[in-house]
């Protein structure tokens, strides 16, 4: 089995599409960090001055029509909370603030988890394509037949080949937040010099990578197992697009219901430790208009944890299943 | 499953089926066949196309299941006790599949690093199927014949026993036909035992020892190639004689049953040459050629399934 798995170690890094997925995640991480680097960037000398015109500008407007501009806004309050008692307008917070106004220096722990959910879904992608076309290219190149005169023992050559894969892009996928993690702070470091960032933040950083790299591992191996099920990566691919077109885009937003079930708002709950989304909850009030409004609802940790585990084990269950009957030709 | 225990035998199947499920219906590929292939020497595995042979040689190695029969090589009971004997069995089922993207070597390396086997072995297999020089190309740059020397050169790494080449020779020039053909008699000559499916009679008449000859299915006949061509077909003489028709009516008069070829006559059934040129020179006809017709497998497979309404099996020469 060590044997084996090492041998499919070699292969996965010796695939050019193994090669070309970690370079093209390594330049989006870059892509990623040059975006930090951006976005913490303060204003030049003429930008602050644009920005200051600007400010003046605003202000001179809120001068001559301030009291206008709140009484606007307060009727506008008003005619919304016919429907909804509890509208509240921010019509105290009108006048330009000079503190506000602007762009605010970068702190790493408003900066970083953004950053590094964008860096997730990288991350979960690259190992499940990597996952996907390391087991569907052995059946559509049709070596799969020929390594089973070799290795009989298919559930041996099936765990050997998801081990593989898991161990594989484990390190790779570590790196990457590692760098895109580093970089960030670095930058915002670079900028703003006197910025802490505490313990806490760390510690809450440190989870969602860990969360992270289980889930690209997760990733990896379900791809994997869904390869060995539609043996095209291309067709996987497909589905995988299909889904997240119909399933999370048309069906997801037709039946508002069926959320919780949705693979993306898991995947956001379990990075984040819990996620929201929000429903449209419909009714006729008493002078029969017919009104929605967003409620919002928690999709829980626990939840997303339990689900996605679920969805894992039986992609995984039915692979192997699959993979010991059927007939390889 | 239940093993054969016939030690001599180097694969052996016992009411082996397969039937294949689509939506157009069921398909019997193997129907109850009876396989016995002796240890040592080549043993050619004969039928049409869609003939069952493929999938015979698919369910021995365990890529497709068997719905019933037995099966064992080299005793070992299959697929059961497969991982116990694999390693003394090199196949090549159809055509060569490796990783396109792969050189040569790389595929073999893998391969042979799968079984424990030295990194050497690769060199050395690569050299002794003449693909040293293009063993670092990628395996898609591959012409056909090169293609079925890699697959030889991977069964090699095992050292085996048995090897079991599935219609080796399909699609290569004369050349790579004979190069392969070649290979298949020299492993034959080093004892190792080498069973090769084929529709090309030619083929197996010119590299086997023994056959065993499918159809539908089902095994029509099997055992040395000469005693099935023997068993199965009666030999023939070709006469040339001055007068042709007199000549006919004399043998016809005498009993023998005799059809005009051209210039020659064909005495059916019937190959003691000196009888009939006793019968000839009575009558002052004098035999100016006499050549005995061997039937060949074409025509023993013919009348094997002439009740069968098999297709006719392709003749290369």
């Amino acid at each position: 089995m060590m044997r084996l798995t090492r041998v499919e170690l070699r292969r996965l890094f010796s695939r050019r599409l193994t090669t070309v997925a970690l370079l093209g995640a390594l330049i989006l991480t870059g892509l990623m960090l040059f975006d930090s680097f951006q976005r913490a960037k303060p204003l030049s000398g003429a930008e602050l001055a644009s920005q200051q015109a600007q400010f003046d500008q605003a202000h001179k407007e809120w001068e001559a029509n301030g009291a206008q501009m709140v009484q606007d806004c307060l009727t506008a309050q008003a005619e919304q909370q016919k429907t909804d008692p509890k509208a509240v307008f921010p019509c105290d917070q009108m006048e330009p603030n000079p503190a506000t106004w602007g762009k605010p220096q970068a702190k790493f722990a408003e900066m970083m988890p953004s950053t590094l959910l964008a860096g997730s879904a990288l991350l979960i992608f690259v190992g499940f394509l990597v996952g996907t076309s390391f087991v569907a290219a052995e059946f559509s190149s049709g070596s799969m037949a020929n390594w089973l005169t070799f290795e009989p023992r298919r559930m041996r050559v099936y765990a050997s080949k998801l081990a593989a894969a898991g161990l594989g892009l484990i390190p790779a996928t570590v790196a990457l937040l590692g760098l895109l993690t580093a970089g960030v702070w670095l930058i915002v470091h670079h900028f703003n010099p006197t910025s802490v960032t505490t313990t806490k933040v760390w510690g809450d950083l440190g989870e969602m990578g860990a969360r992270t790299v289980a889930l690209a591992l997760a990733a990896t191996l379900a791809g994997a197992a869904i390869g060995v099920l539609v043996r095209r990566t291309v067709a996987v691919l497909g589905i995988a697009v299909g889904y997240l077109v119909l399933v999370e885009g048309v069906f997801g937003q037709a039946l508002q219901g069926a959320r919780p079930w949705l693979l993306q708002l898991n995947v956001t709950a379990w990075l984040q430790h819990g996620a929201t989304y929000y429903v449209d909850s419909c009714a006729t009030d008493a002078q029969g208009h017919y009104t929605c409004q967003g409620v919002e609802k928690v999709l829980s940790f626990g939840h997303s944890s339990a689900y996605l585990g679920l969805l894992v084990v039986l992609a995984l269950g039915l692979a192997a299943l699959v993979f010991r009957r059927r007939d390889v030709s | 499953m239940i093993a054969s225990t016939t030690a001599a035998l180097a694969i052996s199947t016992t009411g082996l089926r397969k039937t294949y499920r689509n939506r157009k219906g069921r398909h019997v590929a193997v129907a109850g066949l009876d396989l016995a292939v002796p240890l040592g020497g080549v043993h050619g595995f004969l039928g049409p196309n869609g003939s069952g042979k493929t999938t015979t040689i698919r369910m021995l190695l365990g890529l497709i299941r068997a719905d019933a029969g037995t099966m064992s090589i080299f005793d070992h009971e299959v697929p059961d006790r497969l991982p116990d004997v694999v390693g003394r069995v090199g196949a090549i089922v159809e055509s060569p599949k490796f990783f396109p993207a792969f050189s040569g070597r790389k595929n073999l390396q893998l391969l042979a690093e799968a079984i424990d086997r030295p990194r050497g072995i690769v060199d050395q297999v690569l050299e002794q199927t003449a693909l040293g020089e293009r063993g670092k190309d990628k395996y898609r740059t591959y012409s056909l014949g090169m293609k079925q020397r890699l697959a030889i050169a991977a069964t090699l790494l095992k050292e085996p026993d048995l090897l079991i080449f599935d219609e080796p020779t399909n699609g290569l020039d004369p050349a790579g036909i004979r190069e392969i053909r070649n290979t298949m008699r020299s492993l034959g000559e080093q004892g190792k035992t080498v069973l090769v499916s084929s529709h090309i009679l030619d083929e197996v008449e010119q590299v086997a020892d023994t056959v065993s000859i499918i159809g539908h299915g089902r095994l029509l006949a099997s055992g040395r190639v000469a005693d099935v061509i023997g068993d199965q077909t009666a030999t023939s003489l070709r006469v040339g004689v001055a007068d042709p028709v007199a000549a006919h009516r004399i043998l016809t008069a005498g009993g023998l049953l005799v059809r005009q070829d051209g210039a020659l006559l064909v005495v059916e059934g019937f190959s003691d040459g000196a009888e009939i040129t006793r019968r000839l020179a009575a009558h002052d006809l004098f035999v100016n050629e006499l050549i005995p017709v061997r039937a060949d497998l074409e025509s023993v497979f013919l009348e094997l399934t002439a009740d069968e309404g098999l297709e006719t099996v392709g003749v290369a020469r």
